[in-house]
C-alpha cells in the first residue's frame, strides 16, 4: 500500500535526522562541559531542551480529531508503534530499578523479597500473551478504549464501568509511580525541590497529550524511546570495553560473571571480610540488646552522650567535635519509644551487612530445601504476575488499536519487544559489569585514594543512597563496609566508568523519558476512560466530537494534578506502587479478556462476577499482607500469607479466582445474545479485503 | 446498528452454496489459529515458567560463562519470545491470506475445493 510505505518512508527520515541532532548535541554539551561549562547547566541543558522536544512536538501535533485523539488515527506503521509501545511500557522502574535490582538480587531475589530476572523474564514474557491472545483480537475490534471492548462483548454497561473503574484504579497507581520518578529524577538533574521537579516534568507531559491526545504522545514516546536507548546503552558499552575489550556487552559479559563468582567466593573467604561481618553482626546483637532493657538504656545513652559532650567542652576539644556532640545529644530520642524506634532502624539496616555476598548467578540460595523451594515459588508467582499483568494493563493493549491493520498489529508486538529486548538483555550486562568494577577496583582499595563518584554520591542525602564506613579501622575497603543503594547504580554507571558528566546528565534525561513516557500513555487511558467511557457512552451518548475531546483534555488536567498532588504525599515507594498496579491489572483484566475472546459462553454475569472476585480477592491479599497497605486501612497484628507468597505477587491468587468465577458464573446464567456472538466471530475472522485506494488517499491527506 | 453475521462479509450473494463453504472456510481458519496458539503457548511455558521451575538443575550447565539458568532468564528465554511472536505474525499473515483468497476464490468460480 503506497501511503504506508511512504509514511514509513517519511517517518524514517524524520527520527533519523532526530538522533543525529541528539547526537550533536550531546557531542556539543560534552564540548562545553570540556571548556568548562558547570555542571548544573549541563543538567538544565538536558532538562529544558529534552521537555521542550516534547512539548512542540506535542504543539505539532495539537488535534481536536476524535480518532486522532484517542487512537493516532490509526495510521501507525508497525516499527513505529513497536518503538512507541517499548517507550510507554518501559517507565522508570525498569530504566532506574531493574539493573539495581539484578546488581542486590542476583538470580531471583530471596523467599522474602523476590526479584531480579524475574522481571527481565516477567515484563517481556508477558508479550507473547499479548501477542497471542489479546493484541490482533482488539485490533479487529478496533474500538477506542479497552472498556469499549468490555461494553460490546459483555453486552451493557455494567461490563463497560467495571473495566473502566479498573483501568482508571490500576493505571492511576502506576502513574502515581511515574510521577514519583519524574520528581526523583528531576532533583537528581538539576538539584531543584522534589515538588518543584514533579511539576516541571508534568508540564512537559501535559503540552504533549493535553494538545495531541494519543497522535502527539506517540510520536513523543518514539522520541523518548532514542533518548532512552542511547543513554541506556553507551555508558554500558562503555564499561565493555573496559572490562572485555569488546564493545557489545551483551554477548561479552558471560565471562565476567564467572570472575564475579570467583571474586565472590575469594570475599565470602576473606580474613578481613569475615571480621567486618563479624562487627556489624555484634552491632545489631548490641542495638537488640539495648531495646531489651528499655526503658534504662535510653536514660543511660542519653546520660553518656551528655558526659561525653560536658568532657570535651571541658577539654577545650575542637568546636567541630563539640558541635558534632551537641548535634548527636540533641537528635537522640527523649523517650523510650523513640529510642526502641532508633535502635530497631539501626538494627533492620546493620544486620544485612552481616550476611556473606551473594552469589549473583546462584538461582534461589537458602539454607535448606524448603527456603530454597519458597524462593522459588515466590519467583514464579511473581514472574506470573508481572506477564498476566503486562497482558492487562490497558495503557499497552490501547497502543495496538493505533496499527493500520490488523497484520500490522500483529509485526507491532514483534516490534515493541524487539525493542524492549534492546534494553532487558543490557540490563544484566549493566548489573554485572559493574558489580565487577566494584568488585576489583573499589574493593581493596585505599580510603585515602576512593574514587570521586564515591564521595559525590555519599553525601547526597546523608549517605543514605551510598555509605563507605571504616568499621574495622584498616583503612582499607571491604565489600561488607559498602552500603550502596542499589537504585542509584544506573545512575551512577557513567562516573563508574569514568566517563564525562555529560553522559550522566544523558542518562537522567533518559530516566525522564522513560518516566515521561509511561505517564503520558497512563493519563491518556485515564481520562479516556472518564471521558469515553463514563462521560459519552453512559451519561451523554449524544454528545458531540469536539465536545467529548475537549471534557478528555479538561479531565486528563485533573488526573495530573490529583496524580501529582498524591505522589508529592509519598505513601509508598515505586516499586510497592508498581506491583500493585500489575497484579491489580492481571485479576481484573486478564481472564476476562481472554475467555471473551477463546470463549464465546462467557457472558455478562460471568465477567462481571470475575473481574469483582479477582480484583477483590487480589486487593484483600494486598491490604492484609502489604505494610503501606495495612497502614492505610489500619489492620494490626501480623500479617497472614498464604503458601508463603509475598504480597508483591497478590494477583497470582486473584487471576485462577477470576477466570474461575466467570467459568462458574457464566454456565450458571444464560449465554450471551447473538449480538456478542457476532461479534466474536467477527474478530476471529480473517481480515477483510484491504483498504480501497480513496481511503487510503484520504489518510493520507490528514 | 446490528452486525451482519461473519459469513456475509465473504459468501456470494447470488450463490446459495457459497455461505456454507465460507462458513467451512471460517472454520477451519479458526482452527488453524488455534493450534498455533497452543503450540506457541507450551513453547512459551517451557521458556518461562520450565525455565523458573527448574532453574537450580540447569545451574550446572555452563554457555559461555553463564550458567545455563542465568542466561536463558537475562537472554536466551527473551529470544525464544521473540522467535514466538515472529512465527506468529508470519504464520498468521499466511492464514489469513489462504483464508480470504480462498473465500475469494471459491466466490469467484462457485467451485467447491
Amino acid at each position: 500500500m503506497p501511503w504506508r510505505r511512504a509514511l514509513s518512508r517519511r517517518l524514517t527520515f524524520i527520527y533519523g535526522w532526530y538522533t543525529f541532532g541528539l547526537v550533536l548535541f550531546i557531542v556539543a554539551l560534552g564540548l562545553a562541559e570540556r571548556a568548562g561549562l558547570p555542571r548544573a547547566w549541563i543538567g538544565y541543558a538536558f532538562l529544558v531542551g529534552t521537555i521542550g522536544l516534547y512539548a512542540i512536538i506535542g504543539i505539532i501535533s495539537r488535534t481536536a480529531d476524535v480518532a486522532e485523539y484517542y487512537v493516532a488515527g490509526r495510521r501507525v506503521p508497525a516499527l513505529f508503534n513497536g518503538m512507541a509501545t517499548a517507550a510507554d511500557w518501559m517507565s522508570a522502574a525498569t530504566f532506574i530499578a531493574m539493573a539495581g535490582s539484578l546488581y542486590s538480587q542476583g538470580f531471583g531475589g530471596s523467599a522474602t523479597a523476590p526479584g531480579g530476572l524475574a522481571y527481565i523474564m516477567g515484563w517481556t514474557g508477558g508479550y507473547c500473551l499479548v501477542a497471542l491472545l489479546l493484541a490482533p483480537y482488539l485490533r479487529k475490534f478496533g474500538q477506542y478504549t479497552i472498556p469499549d471492548f468490555f461494553g460490546a462483548r459483555y453486552e451493557g454497561h455494567a461490563a463497560r464501568l467495571l473495566a473502566a473503574g479498573a483501568a482508571i484504579m490500576c493505571s492511576f497507581t502506576y502513574l502515581v509511580a511515574q510521577i514519583f520518578g519524574v520528581g526523583l529524577i528531576t532533583t537528581q538533574l538539576t538539584g531543584v525541590p522534589f515538588e518543584l521537579g514533579m511539576f516541571l516534568g508534568l508540564g512537559g507531559v501535559l503540552v504533549c497529550s493535553f494538545l495531541g491526545g494519543m497522535k502527539a504522545v506517540t510520536w513523543t514516546q518514539v522520541a523518548q524511546y532514542i533518548i532512552l536507548i542511547i543513554a541506556y546503552l553507551l555508558p554500558v558499552v562503555w564499561l565493555s570495553v573496559k572490562h572485555t575489550g569488546t564493545p557489545v556487552p551483551q554477548l561479552a559479559y558471560g565471562r565476567v560473571l564467572e570472575k564475579v563468582g570467583a571474586r565472590e567466593e575469594a570475599l565470602t573467604r576473606d580474613k578481613s571480610e569475615i571480621e567486618v561481618r563479624r562487627l556489624w553482626q555484634e552491632r545489631a546483637q548490641a542495638d537488640r540488646e539495648r531495646i531489651a532493657q528499655l526503658p534504662q538504656s535510653q536514660e543511660l545513652e542519653r546520660a553518656r552522650l551528655q558526659s561525653h559532650r560536658e568532657e570535651l567542652r571541658a577539654a577545650d576539644a575542637p568546636i567541630a567535635e563539640i558541635q558534632a556532640a551537641d548535634r548527636a545529644l540533641k537528635s537522640f530520642p527523649r523517650d523510650a519509644e523513640g529510642a526502641r524506634a532508633l535502635w530497631a532502624r539501626d538494627a533492620a539496616r546493620v544486620a544485612p551487612r552481616a550476611a556473606p555476598p551473594l552469589k549473583t548467578a546462584e538461582a534461589f540460595p537458602g539454607a535448606d530445601e524448603a527456603a530454597r523451594s519458597r524462593a522459588r515459588n515466590n519467583f514464579l508467582a511473581l514472574m506470573f504476575c508481572l506477564m498476566m499483568g503486562t497482558a492487562g494493563l490497558p495503557h499497552v493493549l490501547m497502543r495496538y488499536y493505533t496499527t493500520p491493520s490488523v497484520g500490522e498489529a500483529r509485526e507491532s508486538v514483534f516490534w515493541s519487544l524487539f525493542f524492549i529486548f534492546l534494553l532487558y538483555c543490557t540490563a544484566p550486562a549493566l548489573a554485572v559489569l559493574v558489580k565487577y568494577d566494584i568488585y576489583t577496583s573499589l574493593v581493596g582499595s585505599q580510603y585515602a585514594h576512593l574514587p570521586a563518584w564515591v564521595a559525590q554520591w555519599s553525601h547526597i542525602d546523608g549517605g543514605s543512597l551510598l555509605s563507605i564506613i571504616d568499621i574495622n579501622h584498616d583503612n582499607v575497603v571491604q565489600l561488607a563496609e559498602i552500603s550502596i543503594n542499589p537504585d542509584i547504580i544506573v545512575l551512577a554507571t557513567p562516573e563508574i566508568a569514568g566517563l564525562p558528566y555529560v553522559v550522566s546528565g544523558l542518562v537522567a534525561a533518559g530516566g525522564l523519558a522513560a518516566a515521561l513516557s509511561t505517564a503520558d500513555g497512563l493519563l491518556l487511558t485515564i481520562s479516556n476512560a472518564l471521558s469515553h467511557d463514563f462521560y459519552y457512552r453512559v451519561v451523554h451518548p449524544e454528545a458531540s466530537s469536539e465536545r467529548r475531546v475537549t471534557i478528555s483534555k479538561i479531565l486528563l488536567m485533573v488526573v495530573a494534578l490529583t496524580a501529582a498532588y498524591v505522589a508529592s504525599r509519598k505513601i509508598a515507594d515505586i516499586l510497592d506502587l508498581v506491583s500493585t498496579a500489575f497484579s491489580l491489572a492481571a485479576s481484573a483484566f486478564f481472564p476476562a479478556l481472554v475467555l471473551g475472546i477463546f470463549w464465546k459462553r462467557a457472558n455478562k454475569w460471568g465477567a462481571c462476577a470475575g473481574m469483582l472476585a479477582g480484583a477483590g480477592v487480589t486487593l484483600f491479599y494486598m491490604a492484609s499482607t502489604q505494610p503501606w497497605l495495612r497502614g492505610v486501612f489500619h489492620i494490626a497484628g501480623p500479617a497472614q500469607l498464604w503458601w508463603d507468597i509475598q504480597p508483591i505477587s497478590a494477583g497470582v491468587f486473584g487471576v485462577p479466582v477470576g477466570l474461575a468465577t466467570i467459568v462458574i458464573v457464566s454456565l450458571l446464567t444464560p449465554p450471551p445474545g447473538g449480538e456478542a456472538m457476532r461479534l466474536v466471530e467477527m474478530i476471529r475472522a480473517p481480515e477483510a479485503e484491504p483498504l480501497a485506494p480513496d481511503t487510503e488517499a484520504q489518510a493520507m491527506l490528514k | 446498528m446490528s452486525r451482519p453475521p461473519e459469513t456475509a462479509r465473504f459468501a456470494d450473494p447470488a450463490d446459495p452454496a457459497s455461505g456454507a463453504r465460507v462458513a467451512a472456510g471460517l472454520a477451519r481458519h479458526w482452527r488453524r489459529t488455534r493450534w498455533l496458539t497452543a503450540a506457541l503457548l507450551v513453547l512459551w511455558l517451557g521458556a518461562t515458567f520450565g525455565i523458573g521451575f527448574f532453574a537450580r538443575d540447569l545451574e550446572r550447565i555452563h554457555f559461555f560463562g553463564w550458567p545455563l539458568s542465568y542466561y536463558m532468564g537475562a537472554q536466551g528465554s527473551l529470544l525464544i519470545f521473540l522467535l514466538i511472536i515472529g512465527i506468529y505474525a508470519l504464520e498468521m499473515r499466511r492464514f489469513d491470506r489462504e483464508a480470504t483468497s480462498d473465500a475469494a476464490a471459491r466466490n469467484d468460480t462457485g467451485a467447491p475445493r
